[in-house]
Formats: C-alpha cells, sequence, structure tokens
C-alpha cells in the first residue's frame, strides 16, 4: 500500500476549468471519500488518479513516484467503477484473472489468488458465470474482486454502489468498510451520497465546482463545517438555515432571541441549527406551523415553516412526538449547537 | 395423498357449478380455436409474399436446373433432362476454374475490406471533433453508380494515360498492365473492390466502435492491457455480432460481384477474372443454356452457404 499525493491539480476541457488547484494527501491505508453534489468535479479528480484523464496542470504521485503522465496501467491502481465495468464476454473467473493473465503471473498463482478473493467475497460459486447471470449486488462484488486479486497500492472507487437498491447499498457499505479495514488497503472513493461518505470515511474531501472546500474526519465536517455549502451537503436531514442578526452574545431569530457562548461581530449573520439538535420549548425562538409530519418509527421528521418570512425547517426527534399538521409549534436549540455563516460569503463566522 | 377434489380446487366436485364448469371450459376451447385462426390469418400475408418472392422462383430454378429448355412457338418448352445438365456440370473444368477465381476474389477482397473496414472505424471513432463529417466522407464511395466505378477506374487503369502509369512513370517505373496482364488483372479488380465497399464494411463495424461501453473499455486500461491487447481482447470479442453482419454481408455481395468486373475486364483477360456470375451471364445470355444455368446458380447458391458455414465457426472462434 501507498500514500497518494495530489499536488496543485488543475484540469481545463477547453475553456471549461473542472479541477482548480487540487491538494491533498491519502495517508497510507486511509479511506478517504471525495464527495459533492454531480458536475463537482469528483469523479474527473478520480480519473485524473486513475490515469483516464489528463491533467493540465500539478502532479500526482503515488507512494512517492510520480505517475502524473503514466498510463493507468503503469500506476499500479484498481478501480472499481460505477457501472461495474465487467467484461461481458468472460466468466467471473476470467474477468478476476484478466490483469493477472496480462502480467503473465503463473497460472498457480492466479487460480489461488482469484479463489482466495472469491472467498472473502463470497463469490465462489459464481465463477462460472457470464456477468450477464448475476444480480447487480454479485456483480458489485466481482468488480470488488477484479480489484482485491491484483494486490494494487490504491483502489480507487468511482460511485459503486449507485446503481443498486437501498437495501443493497447498505449491505455494500458495511462489506466495502469490512473488506478495506482487512486489506488495509489506500482508498479513494467518490461519492455524491453524504451517508455513505459519513459512514464510511476516515476522511471526506469536500468538493464544489471544482475546488476543495474542506477536508477532514466526518464528524470534523458535520461539527464545524467551513461554510453554509458544507453545513448544507453533510448531515440529513439537511441544516436549517435561518436569517438572524447578531449583537455581540446576543442571537435575534426569527421568534426570539439566544444567548450565545461567545460574542460575535454584530450584523446580519444565517443561523443553522441542524434538525437533531432542536427541541421544544414553550418561549423557544425558532416557530412556525406543522406543515407535514413524517414517522420513520424509531423518529419522526417534522418539516415546519414560516410563511411571513418564507421559511421551511425540519425537526428531527425521537420516537413519536404529539403534533400534527396545522399544529403551532415552537422550538429551542443548545446555543453552542449553533453554526453562524456571513450571509454574503456563506462563511464560517 | 389424495385430497377430495373440493378440497384442492374449492369448488364442489358435482352439481350446477360442474355443468357451468364445462361450459366455460367449452368457450375457452372456442376462444383457443378462434385466436389460432386469427394468428394464421395474420400471418397469411408474409406467407404469401415469402412464397411468390422467395419459394416460387427457387422451386422454378430447380425445375429450370433438371430440364432442357427450348423456345418454340408458344413459348419455353421444359424436357425433363436432369442427367443431361449434371453430366456437362461434371465435365465443366471451365466452372471449376470460376469458381476458383470466385473464391480468390471473395477471400481477399472480404479480408482486407473487414481489416480495413475496422481499423478505420476505430481511428474514426477516436476523432474528437467532426466526426460526423469525416464519416460522411467516408462513405462516399459506396454512394457513387457501379458504372461510373467501372469507367473511373478503367481510365485510371489505362495503359496507356492512365494516372497509375503515369505516376509510376515519374518515379521511371512501368507502364504495367493492369487490366491486361493475366496475373494482375484479378488483383487490380480486387482492389476496385476494396475501394467500393470497405466503407460499407466502415459503417456497419464504426456503429459497433461507438457502442462499445466506455468504461469497460477503460477497466483494462486500468487492469493493464495495451491498445492492441483492448484490441484483441476486448474490442474484437464485444464487436463480433457487428462484424459477423458485416463479413456476411460483403461475402454474399462478393460471391455475386458482376458489375465492377464486367465493367473492367469482362472477365479478361482469358478467363483470369471470370468470376461464376460472369460465367452465369455468358451461359444464360451468350449461349441460352437456361438449364444449365440454373444448375450454375444452385451451385453457386450452394456455394456462398458452405462458405458461410465454414467461415462462421472460424469467425466465432477468432472473436472469442
Amino acid at each position: 500500500m501507498a500514500t497518494v499525493e495530489i499536488d496543485a491539480l488543475q484540469k481545463h476541457y477547453g475553456r471549461f476549468h473542472a479541477l482548480k488547484d487540487i491538494a491533498f494527501t491519502v495517508e497510507d491505508g486511509e479511506f478517504v471519500v471525495l464527495v459533492g453534489p454531480s458536475g463537482c468535479g469528483k469523479s474527473t479528480l478520480l480519473r485524473t488518479i486513475a490515469g483516464l484523464e489528463e491533467v493540465s496542470d500539478g502532479a500526482i504521485r503515488i507512494g512517492g513516484n510520480d505517475v502524473t503522465d503514466l498510463e493507468p496501467r503503469d500506476r499500479d491502481i484498481a478501480m472499481v467503477f460505477q457501472s461495474y465495468a465487467l467484461y461481458p464476454h468472460m466468466s467471473v473467473r476470467d474477468n478476476m484473472a484478466f490483469s493477472l493473465n496480462l502480467r503473465k503471473t503463473p497460472q498457480q498463482d492466479i487460480d489461488a489468488r482469484v479463489a482466495e478473493a472469491a472467498r472473502i467475497l463470497g463469490i465462489e460459486p459464481l465463477l462460472e458465470r457470464k456477468p450477464r447471470a448475476l444480480s447487480g449486488g454479485q456483480r458489485q462484488r466481482v468488480a470488488m474482486g477484479r480489484a482485491i486479486v491484483r494486490h494494487p497500492q490504491v483502489f480507487l472507487f468511482d460511485e459503486p454502489l449507485s446503481n443498486l437498491d437501498a437495501k443493497l447499498r447498505v449491505q455494500m457499505r458495511a462489506e466495502i468498510r469490512a473488506l478495506h479495514q482487512r486489506l488495509g488497503a489506500t482508498s479513494i472513493y467518490v461519492t455524491h451520497d453524504q451517508v455513505e461518505a459519513m459512514t464510511m470515511a476516515d476522511r471526506i474531501v469536500v468538493l464544489e465546482a471544482g475546488r476543495i472546500v474542506q477536508a477532514g474526519s466526518p464528524l470534523e465536517l458535520y461539527e464545524r463545517p467551513v461554510n453554509r455549502f458544507v453545513a448544507e451537503f453533510i448531515g440529513s436531514p439537511s441544516i436549517n438555515l435561518v436569517p438572524a442578526t447578531v449583537d455581540g452574545r446576543n442571537l435575534r431569530l426569527p421568534a426570539g432571541a439566544i444567548t450565545l457562548p461567545a460574542n460575535v461581530s454584530g450584523g446580519s449573520v444565517i443561523a443553522g441549527v441542524r434538525p437533531e439538535d432542536l427541541r421544544p420549548a414553550a418561549d423557544g425562538p425558532i416557530a412556525g406551523t406543522v406543515r407535514l409530519v413524517e414517522h420513520l418509527g424509531a423518529e419522526t421528521y417534522v418539516l415546519f415553516g414560516d410563511e411571513d418570512r418564507d421559511l421551511s425547517l425540519c425537526w428531527r426527534v425521537g420516537g413519536t412526538p404529539a403534533v400534527e399538521a396545522g399544529d403551532p409549534i415552537r422550538l429551542t436549540t443548545d446555543p453552542s449547537r449553533i453554526h453562524l455563516f456571513h450571509p454574503e460569503t456563506g462563511a464560517r463566522l | 395423498m389424495n385430497l377430495p377434489s373440493e378440497t384442492r380446487t374449492g369448488l364442489p366436485a358435482a352439481g350446477p357449478g360442474s355443468a357451468a364448469r364445462t361450459r366455460s371450459r367449452a368457450g375457452r376451447r372456442r376462444r383457443r380455436a378462434g385466436d389460432r385462426w386469427f394468428r394464421w390469418a395474420l400471418l397469411l400475408p408474409a406467407l404469401v409474399v415469402l412464397l411468390v418472392l422467395t419459394v416460387w422462383p427457387v422451386a422454378n430454378l430447380v425445375r429450370m436446373a433438371v430440364s432442357t429448355i427450348e423456345f418454340g412457338r408458344e413459348g419455353a418448352e421444359f424436357t425433363f433432362t436432369p442427367l443431361r445438365n449434371l453430366s456437362r456440370l461434371a465435365g465443366d473444368e471451365l466452372f471449376l476454374t470460376n469458381l476458383w477465381t470466385t473464391a480468390l476474389f471473395v477471400v481477399v477482397s472480404v479480408a482486407i475490406e473487414m481489416a480495413l473496414g475496422f481499423l478505420l472505424a476505430l481511428m474514426v471513432a477516436g476523432v474528437p471533433r467532426a466526426k460526423g463529417l469525416v464519416r460522411t466522407m467516408m462513405i462516399l464511395p459506396v454512394l457513387v453508380p457501379p458504372v461510373a466505378i467501372g469507367s473511373m477506374w478503367k481510365l485510371m487503369y489505362n495503359y496507356d494515360f492512365g494516372i497509375l502509369n503515369q505516376a509510376l512513370g515519374l518515379i521511371g517505373l512501368g507502364p504495367i498492365g493492369w487490366l491486361s496482364e493475366p496475373s494482375l488483372a484479378l488483383w487490380s479488380v480486387v482492389l476496385v473492390d476494396v475501394w467500393h465497399w470497405t466503407p460499407f464494411v466502415f459503417l456497419i463495424l464504426f456503429a459497433g466502435v461507438e457502442g462499445l461501453p466506455r468504461e469497460v473499455i477503460e477497466a483494462a486500461r486500468v487492469d493493464g492491457a495495451t491498445t492492441a491487447q483492448i484490441v484483441r481482447k476486448i474490442i474484437v470479442p464485444l464487436m463480433a455480432p457487428a462484424i459477423a453482419v458485416a463479413f456476411i454481408f460483403r461475402s454474399i455481395l462478393a460471391f455475386k460481384v458482376f458489375d465492377q468486373i464486367y465493367l473492367l475486364t469482362s472477365g479478361g483477360p482469358g478467363t483470369s477474372t471470370e468470376v461464376v456470375s460472369l460465367r452465369l451471364y455468358h451461359v444464360f445470355f451468350g449461349q441460352n443454356e437456361l438449364g444449365y444455368g440454373a444448375l450454375l446458380s444452385l451451385v453457386i447458391i450452394a456455394a456462398i452457404v458452405a462458405f458461410l458455414v465454414t467461415t462462421r465457426g472460424l469467425v466465432g472462434r477468432f472473436a472469442r
């Protein structure tokens, strides 16, 4: 396994600047997730690391070696694609053995490695089948197996779970994570699903419009988002954002005021409160009328709003609260759980 | 264990329900019979077209092949003489030569067209811009009428003032009798066929290349395959259906080649470019031997089928 260093990477498609000065390091054995909305450049970044896209400027080093201008086959990486990209005319066994055959690995070694990967992934009975005879989850496992047999320095995953149904996605998420812990492989994983990012990553790199916005552990991103974009992107349901004014420690919200733990320079701000940080209070500074109650069993999402101020907010509460659509609602939060953002730049205050 | 019928069906075994069931079974049978007739009625137009346009002409060809046909005042008179045409075929060494010439023509021209068409398809698929324009320009030769192609190439091949001999003259070579040298004439005709039909192969294979899943090829690159290995182990097998279609079309058309050779050499010099279609033309229209011509036609059909059956296996093995 190896470190991956991305240094001042730029990628242009004609006039379009797809990747802007990307720089980060993936430590040996680390599982890093690149996350961001569609079109933010995360897949392009992964493809440049794989060598499937040329970079316009900057450098990529794997295990200390500059691989920027090397072909994918010379980078010692393995990649799992969104569509699995299995060779449709080959059996599962041949799919997994393909790269080893190309490297003229002795047949005994090939058989042993394929058998080992098949055992780890539980696909031994499928080895003689063609990909068309497999379900989505089985194809996913074969794609993983094809990567495992290589014993590469780095694993790259390009939204490998996005074609699976919700239940299988949760299962495969855990399996990929378990596999990573077992192999200790340096892994870079692309997804637009922040739940996947939060549950799988050692470290998350958030991208927006081709630029890294924040990199850190999942909890770091959740607890201290550097700006409004990250705050909105991380966390489900999304953070509530309320226009407010601040004067010293006094934060004036639409329906009342709350005392902040520390002084903040005065003026208009955007106050962010996560739905799970709200709690009912008779004199709470956040108020509205319940619009919809979504019962999920173990918890409930109460969607409420204030039409006068065009606010649409969410309260996430355990169990089943005694509220229904049309009820007035009044909530508060722990002042230390409030995130303040600049109303124009969106930067954290 | 046998269960009472009531338990198995949920209905009592006899009584008014039983009569109703019998009635509904009869109704179902009537509906099924009606459906069957309706299906055949829908198929009828297609069957009529097949009989009139395919079965009847082939049957007529077989009838002609076992007959001696003479034209009298009341039209064609068929005399059943199956052995006459067969014994003539057995001693017809020229037809064997024609078959050999045709086989050479088909194998060489189709092999070159397939290889060139495939390479061009790969190259054009990799063109970053104006791919549509390049593709359109590539297929222009297919659009040229055969008469124009024959005339154009005959001029280019002309011994005295053809552009090919003029070009050779510039470097101190030639002139060459492109169409008059018996050892060269067939290959000159093959060249024209390649020029004419490679775009057709290109067009079919280009559609195949464009439909290849990009991620599969990228996966092969990441797995360590070189470009040649990707072509050999991934692209060719994935394109096997398109390759088979192009190959079958071209082989059948090449077997039946007539116009180009008729216009360029008329089968000469001697019989060096006389393919089976030209021989058929001579037998049918030069010698008025309709019965023997029909027999030769059947032999050609059989030869095409044998060729396709043999080569289908080879193409399949190559694509694996």
